[in-house]
């Protein structure tokens, strides 16, 4: 195409050209097009890139019919499969070993494994030195026969399981564990050898506490499942696993206890899980919007979490735990709006302690979505409600600075979010370098030339304090978003404006469910349970189990749990129990 | 007649909905509206049709349960049939929108007068009546919860402004003790009924409670009764103390001037635009109440499925009529002249009407029928005529 056609498509509005250089469609051809003679060519090709597509079609459906045929005696045959499955040789991390077994005569076998999956020192000490080294196998023995006695006298690795088909060969060669053909038999053999790198049980990044363990979950499936059957050892606790994906499958456990959560809830939890359909789950963040209920929008109706000891916690109230693939987070449903604000510390410190760390951050919900907003309304409408002198300060402090309220407003906070954004993606070597930037700029720099207002920078640094004291990351970009909302309605209506931003807040949360219960639950609608909602309550009022998720089981602790204490010890309930503990240990009937 | 789904509502949220729908008058014109009937004794207006309400609602003690499972629209359409049923449905929802209407109106005029002078009165009308619709359409599940959540909060501001406020009080100006005159204060308590709206939202409300106990239904209506009548009785009270009688019938917005002497010290003064938050909260959700009524009502009359298509028409029939009126002061007018005096006429009488012919024909036996019926029989007669 010449210059001058070219610029005449750009002049006529004619994006397509835009596109020349690489178009990636659905249906895209190999070659971008270049100009419009070309488009004959294309045509004139169509018939063959048809053929192609063709071409891709049958080796798509001819990739699916291997994948569900069943493993043939003929070795070969195997071998020549599996290269097709895992596009072999062009795939370089998918390793297939051919080998003899020692026997009269040598019986040819292969191994696949994929590289980086599966344990070297594994699959070099239980199944490759026992069968070619260690131990002959009888020479008069059927290829069957020969499969079951390597399975249960020759491989000695903890997990090992008989396939019959393509499929389960490689879901498993994909998790990591190693499959062996064997010439004659028309089954193969699966080791468990999983080994591949994660980082190792490590201190939590986004939940730290003072108080209470300091574990978190890491990249590894099993090592969180492990993690929560640490914390929480009961034969009850049941761990379901599912599959998601179709491109990639993607490991889904589902953690319950039998007899205590719902059922309901676990068969909701199954079911909105397996409607999924998608190539690739990558992550629980993922998960997450997939499952979560209707409407769409800001707050979060699934907590995620990287303790352990909060899954075990939620896990014994009875919730339902899902945990992802290689994920490092942990999804716990259903929450009330409540539990965003809790941390596990509040129940590690005494009551009056945790009470007040809740309370704290309540006010700081308030404070990090109004404050802003208040500041407006009260400088630009109400006035009148600031006291003189004060009043005087702020109009003094405002004096040279050349924008309206507002702007300064927003101007600050869009800074604010700059430097938080800015510190989660900044390498850590500099890291520092943002806090100075932004002390200087913000706090000195701007008012000292005037832009805002000290007392601004007050309100603006304050709200960002408030923020960082959100104990969930949803919930603080949440917080963070509407914080603008509020600020515009602030700045158009005051008071008046936030009242009604604020009123429809309130009524979007109280339609809020999470898995069918409503996210201000048990306030709003009103349930009995234990003080453990806003504030937290002395250890000993906590026997009635948190109403949320339902559970089968109303009580989660004794009525008296002090039995001892002189100061329950003469109390009427603490001497029934003692009269019931007294007839237990009789074996008498209490009545 | 198949009744509209509403959800379920527990006992508690129900109460402090129902309480809010009438308490939440003390921020609008009520105080200056029974101060203009009973003078120096006004306060005696609400505790009267307290006493009224109570009498009549222990009269009806034994007809109550068969709001069961029907409201009042539905067994108007089921005892009288669907046209004389369906007018009372109109009565009622024609009542509730000129409520809503004339409650909006207020509302805005006050706004505007006292807060934000310099906003066009159809902005902050249009704003504030966008998020009473979205509260009509959340539907009465969403308002009770939101009640119950804001019960609280309400209650603490009122009782903390009446108390702060409560330092300029002079006791003096309750007397003379009986103030335009004993006929006065009980022509005022009959007809101050009227105010005590929640009394139908009740017989709406009812079915969708999640007890079905006679004695839950009972308890709630009788806390409702009384805890709006101690809620008006005693701003009022307070009212009346601060500002004398010849005062207090000529201030249009009275707890709005209440809020504006709170003097607790130097720092704690001016706290009228902090009353704000309770003032807008409280009346968003008296007039989202009204449009659901009302609503309700109009898809109910005309036996249609569902309410919420028509949230959108109620609320933008409620604006126009809004505006009808030329100006506050007539707007305040047409409210005292026809909605509290002849309001109680639809929310209170025929209501108590219809429900009596219902019981009556429940118990009565059908042409053809046994005279003698057995207790099961019984049951199902009553069931079949709610």
């Amino acid at each position: 195409m010449s210059v001058w056609r070219r610029a005449l498509r750009l002049l006529s509005v004619d994006d397509t050209v835009a596109n020349e250089q690489f178009s990636l469609d659905a249906d895209a051809s190999h070659h971008p097009k270049t100009d419009s003679s070309d488009e004959t060519d294309d045509s004139s090709s169509a018939p063959e890139e048809q053929g192609e597509k063709g071409g891709i079609e049958h080796c798509d459906s001819e990739s699916s019919d291997l994948m569900e045929s069943s493993i043939v005696r003929d070795l070969h045959r195997n071998r020549y499969i599996i290269e097709q499955l895992f596009h072999i040789p062009t795939n370089k991390d998918v390793v297939v070993r051919e080998f003899q077994i020692a026997s009269d005569p040598p019986l040819r076998a292969i191994l696949v494994f994929v590289d980086g999956l599966a344990d070297k020192t594994i699959i070099n000490t239980h199944i490759l030195e026992p069968l070619m080294i260690l131990r002959p196998i009888r020479p008069d023995a059927s290829p069957s026969d020969k499969l079951g006695y390597m399975k249960d006298a020759l491989v000695p690795g903890n997990q090992v399981d008989v396939y019959e088909t393509f499929k389960d060969v490689v879901k498993n060669v994909l998790a990591g564990s190693t499959a062996m053909f064997v010439e004659g038999c028309d089954r193969a053999l699966l080791v468990e050898t999983k080994g591949w790198e994660h980082r190792t049980v490590s201190t939590t990044q986004t939940e730290s506490v003072v108080r209470g363990p300091q574990d978190a979950f890491t990249e590894s499936f099993r090592a969180n499942t492990g993690l929560v059957r640490s914390k929480f050892r009961s034969k009850d606790l049941v761990t379901e696993m599912l599959s998601v994906g179709t491109v990639t499958t993607t490991d889904v456990a589902v953690l319950y206890v039998q007899g205590l959560t719902n059922p309901s809830l676990v068969t909701e939890v199954k079911r909105r899980i397996k409607a999924i359909k998608v190539d690739y789950l990558a992550d629980s963040g993922v998960l997450e919007q997939f499952i979560e209920d209707d409407p769409p929008g800001f707050l979060p109706r699934i907590m995620s979490t990287e303790r352990p000891d909060r899954v075990a916690h939620f896990l014994s109230e009875g919730h339902v735990a899902i945990l992802i693939g290689q994920s490092p987070f942990a999804l716990i449903a259903p929450i009330s709006a409540w539990a965003l604000l809790h941390t596990s510390e509040d129940a590690y410190l005494r009551w009056p302690f945790g009470g007040m760390l809740r309370l704290i951050r309540l006010i700081s919900v308030f404070a990090g979505l109004l404050l802003p907003a208040l500041y407006i309304a009260t400088s630009n409408f109400h006035p009148e409600m600031i006291p003189t002198g004060l009043m005087i300060a702020i109009a003094a402090s405002r004096e040279t600075v050349p924008f309206p309220v507002v702007l300064e407003v927003v101007i600050m906070e869009f800074s604010i979010e700059l430097i938080r954004e800015a510190g989660i993606r900044i390498p850590s070597a500099i890291g520092p370098t943002i806090g100075i930037v932004g002390a200087l700029i913000l706090g000195q720099a701007a008012v000292q030339a005037g832009i805002v207002s000290p007392i601004l920078v007050i309100v603006v640094a304050v709200t960002a304090l408030a923020s960082f004291t959100m104990p969930n990351y949803n919930l603080s970009l949440t917080v963070r978003m509407l914080r603008f909302i509020f600020l515009l309605a602030a700045a158009a209506l005051g008071f008046y404006g936030i009242i009604l931003v604020g009123m429809v807040l309130i009524m979007y949360l109280a339609r809020l469910r999470s898995f069918g219960v409503p996210m201000l639950s048990p306030i709003a609608p009103y349930r009995h349970s234990s003080p453990d909602v806003i504030l937290r309550g002395r250890i000993g009022a906590m026997g009635r189990q948190s109403p949320v998720a339902r559970p089968r089981d109303e009580r989660r602790q004794a009525r008296v749990t002090r039995p001892w204490s002189p100061w329950t010890r003469d109390s009427r309930e603490a001497l029934a129990s003692a009269s019931r503990d007294r007839n237990d240990e009789k074996g008498e009937d209490p009545t | 007649m198949r009744r509209i789904a509403t959800g379920e509502i527990g006992r508690r949220e129900l109460l402090a909905m129902l309480v809010i729908f009438s308490g939440s008058d003390v921020f609008l014109s009520y105080p200056q509206y029974v101060a203009t009937i009973g003078a120096e004794a006004s306060w005696m207006i609400p505790v009267l049709s307290t006493i009224i309400l109570t009498v009549l609602f222990v009269a009806l003690w034994r007809v109550w349960p068969i709001l069961r499972e029907n409201g009042i629209v539905e067994i108007g359409l089921n005892t009288f049939g669907s046209v004389i049923g369906g007018l009372f449905a109109l009565l009622y929802a024609g009542l509730f929108v000129w409520k809503a209407a004339s409650n909006t109106r207020q509302f805005a005029e006050t706004i505007v007068t006292t807060v934000l002078p310099r906003t066009p009165l159809s902005v902050v009308t249009i704003c504030f009546l966008l998020v009473a619709a979205y509260y009509a359409h959340a539907g009465l599940e969403g308002i009770s919860r939101v009640s119950f959540i804001a019960g609280p909060c309400l209650l603490i501001g009122t009782v903390a402004l009446v108390g702060f406020s409560s330092t300029w009080s002079r006791m003096e100006f309750l007397l003379p003790l009986w103030g335009n005159g004993v006929g006065s204060v009980l022509r005022g308590g009959a007809v101050g009924t009227s105010s005590f709206l929640n009394v139908f939202l009740m017989l709406i409300a009812y079915p969708a409670l999640q007890s079905k106990k006679a004695g839950e239904m009972r308890k709630v209506a009788l806390w409702t009764i009384l805890m709006t009548g101690l809620i008006l009785a005693g701003v009022q009270l307070v009212y009346l103390t601060v500002f004398s009688s010849s005062a207090a019938d000529s201030i249009p917005f009275p707890l709005y001037q209440l809020s504006r002497l709170v003097y607790l010290g130097r720092f704690f003064q001016r706290m009228e635009s902090l009353f704000v938050f309770f003032w807008v909260a409280s009346t968003i959700l008296k007039v989202a109440i009204c449009l659901w009524i009302a609503a309700y009502a109009f898809a109910q009359g005309f036996r249609m499925p569902v309410y919420r298509p028509i949230v959108a028409s109620v609320t933008l029939l409620t604006y126009a009529v809004s505006f009808a009126a030329p100006s506050f002061i007539v707007a305040l007018k047409w409210d005292s002249n026809y909605i509290e005096n002849y309001g109680w006429i639809i929310s209170i009488a025929l209501p108590v009407a219809v429900i009596l012919v219902a019981y009556v024909r429940s118990k009565s036996p059908r042409k053809g029928g046994h005279r003698h019926r057995t207790g099961s029989t019984r049951k199902r007669a009553l069931k079949g005529a709610v």
